[in-house]
């Protein structure tokens, strides 16, 4: 996949994140919603690389705070930290259909609310701080896990990402 | 020229990594220290727009779902009127929905009517994206009369119940900080016992609400059920507005208050309408002086709508 990958992942990841605001903010498990946009996010950024991905997860992140009541530049913030990790697996991260993105997806989770615990620690409230791990944290962080492999395998049908052969060439 | 670009492009990842990283917490710095820029509005202005499509298209969808099935148990049922049938059960279909929302619209009317102060009606158009912060996106904004800290109350099951503040104000749209969120607090009142407390979002995940500072001597006063409102006392919030229920009562030997735990009167999720109050300047006047809210208290602005 090419420079051709950037732009579609980065409105589809746009998209769901518009959707979670609205359509599918009924679909709740346990009174949560799972963050399908990061899971989303998480598995095509081990294919796309650090520089794409600092800023598709930046951008993205910015119209996730346009929509909140968080300060802006939360999850930008968090979204160019993730994407420049992640993507820094780019050629020695190797996804398998299950494993691999259920371990992403919650591993990712689990940082993605470490981040924003301290992130609120100084911008925000201690208050709020205290209140990222509810049990909404944990159910999230399932959920997300749970859908990895369902997401992993769409992305796959699109071509969004694919298990790379070790011996690729990798730009 | 050359020598730098020649630096940067081996080094374009980090460097990029390094400019959003600034971008970033400048941003946070902008957003959380108040200062005069406004990218967080003009970000809302151009995203409510999108967030309204995407309702419309849920509803649009749902609608079309339902009449697909409708349409396939016609079919088995009247073979032969299949058509005429159809349009019928779509009509009938439609005059149904536009009953029920007449109903409810008509609700929302009774109580707009019998609501004291000047408020602006609005729908519901978006929630958060995320789990980490409760926020209600409405389709009302500066230029229907909307301010920040203006309070937000609801019709729901016969009461009258707080949603919560506005808290960012665009063109046409606004973002509501619900009562639910850990840093909204509101000045509340047991009804029945008239006892005070600082009620605020409890942050558990449940959508509960914590009401903290009450006098130990109220805890034989107090019973499970009791409604507690708005005291109206150095708020924005107007006065006698239901904000929940009391679900549990800590009394803890070394603590000098008690501690109760809070049902909101209003379920979040299935608000659809909201009503944004512009409180009296008489009350405006009582409250300048001090603020039981996060935020600075701003006076609401603009004539009656």
């Amino acid at each position: 996949m090419g420079a051709s990958g950037f732009w579609p992942i980065t409105i589809l990841i746009a998209v769901f994140v518009i959707l979670q605001s609205t359509i599918l903010r009924g679909v709740r498990i346990f009174g949560v919603m799972p963050d399908l946009a990061f899971v989303i996010f998480l598995l095509t950024s081990p294919r796309q690389g650090s520089f794409r991905s600092e800023i598709t997860g930046f951008s993205t992140g910015l119209i996730e705070d346009f929509l909140s009541s968080g300060p802006l530049g939360f999850n930008a913030f968090i979204g160019a930290v993730f994407g420049w990790a992640i993507g820094s697996f780019k050629g020695r991260l190797f996804l398998d259909p299950i494993f691999l993105p259920i371990l992403l997806a919650v591993v990712g989770t689990f940082l993605k609310y470490f981040l924003s615990f301290l992130l609120m620690i100084i911008f925000v409230s201690k208050a709020s701080a205290a209140a990222v791990w509810s049990s909404h944290a944990w159910i999230e962080l399932g959920l997300n896990g749970f859908f990895a492999p369902f997401v992993f395998a769409l992305l796959k049908l699109f071509k969004f990402v694919r298990v790379i052969e070790r011996d690729e060439d990798f730009r | 020229m050359a020598r730098i670009h020649g630096y940067l492009a081996p080094h374009r990842t980090g460097v990029t990594f390094v400019c959003l990283l600034i971008v970033s917490f400048l941003l946070l710095a902008f957003s959380s220290g108040r200062v005069v820029l406004k990218p967080k509005e003009i970000g809302l202005s151009i995203f409510s727009v999108f967030e309204g499509g995407f309702t419309g298209l849920g509803s649009f969808l749902s609608r079309t779902v339902n009449s697909v099935g409708e349409l396939k148990r016609l079919r088995v049922q009247y073979a032969q009127l299949e058509n005429q049938i159809s349009d019928l059960e779509t009509v009938e279909r439609d005059v149904a929905e536009l009953r029920a929302e007449n109903q409810l619209l008509r609700e929302q009317l009774g109580f707009a009517q019998t609501l004291s102060y000047t408020h602006i009606a609005a729908e519901v158009i978006g929630k958060d994206p995320g789990n980490l912060f409760s926020t209600i996106v409405i389709n009302k904004g500066s230029r229907q009369g909307i301010a920040k800290d203006m309070s937000v109350v609801a019709y729901q099951d016969g009461f009258q119940g707080l949603v919560g503040k506005i808290l960012v104000v665009s063109a046409n749209s606004s973002i509501v900080l619900p009562i639910t969120d850990p840093n909204c607090y509101v000045a509340g009142r047991l009804q029945s016992s008239r006892f005070d407390g600082l009620v605020s979002g409890a942050g558990s995940g449940a959508g509960d609400l914590n009401m903290s500072f009450v006098q130990k001597r109220a805890r034989d006063l107090i019973q499970y059920g009791d409604l507690v409102i708005t005291s109206g006392m150095n708020s924005i919030y107007p006065k006698g507005i239901y904000i929940g229920r009391v679900r549990d009562i800590a009394a803890k030997a070394w603590e000098t208050s008690l501690e109760l735990k809070i049902e909101p009167v209003i379920d979040f999720s299935r608000l659809e309408y909201v009503f944004v109050v512009k409180k009296p300047a008489d009350e405006q006047d009582q409250s300048a002086g001090g603020e039981s809210s996060s935020g600075p208290a701003t006076p609401p602005v603009g004539a009656g709508d």
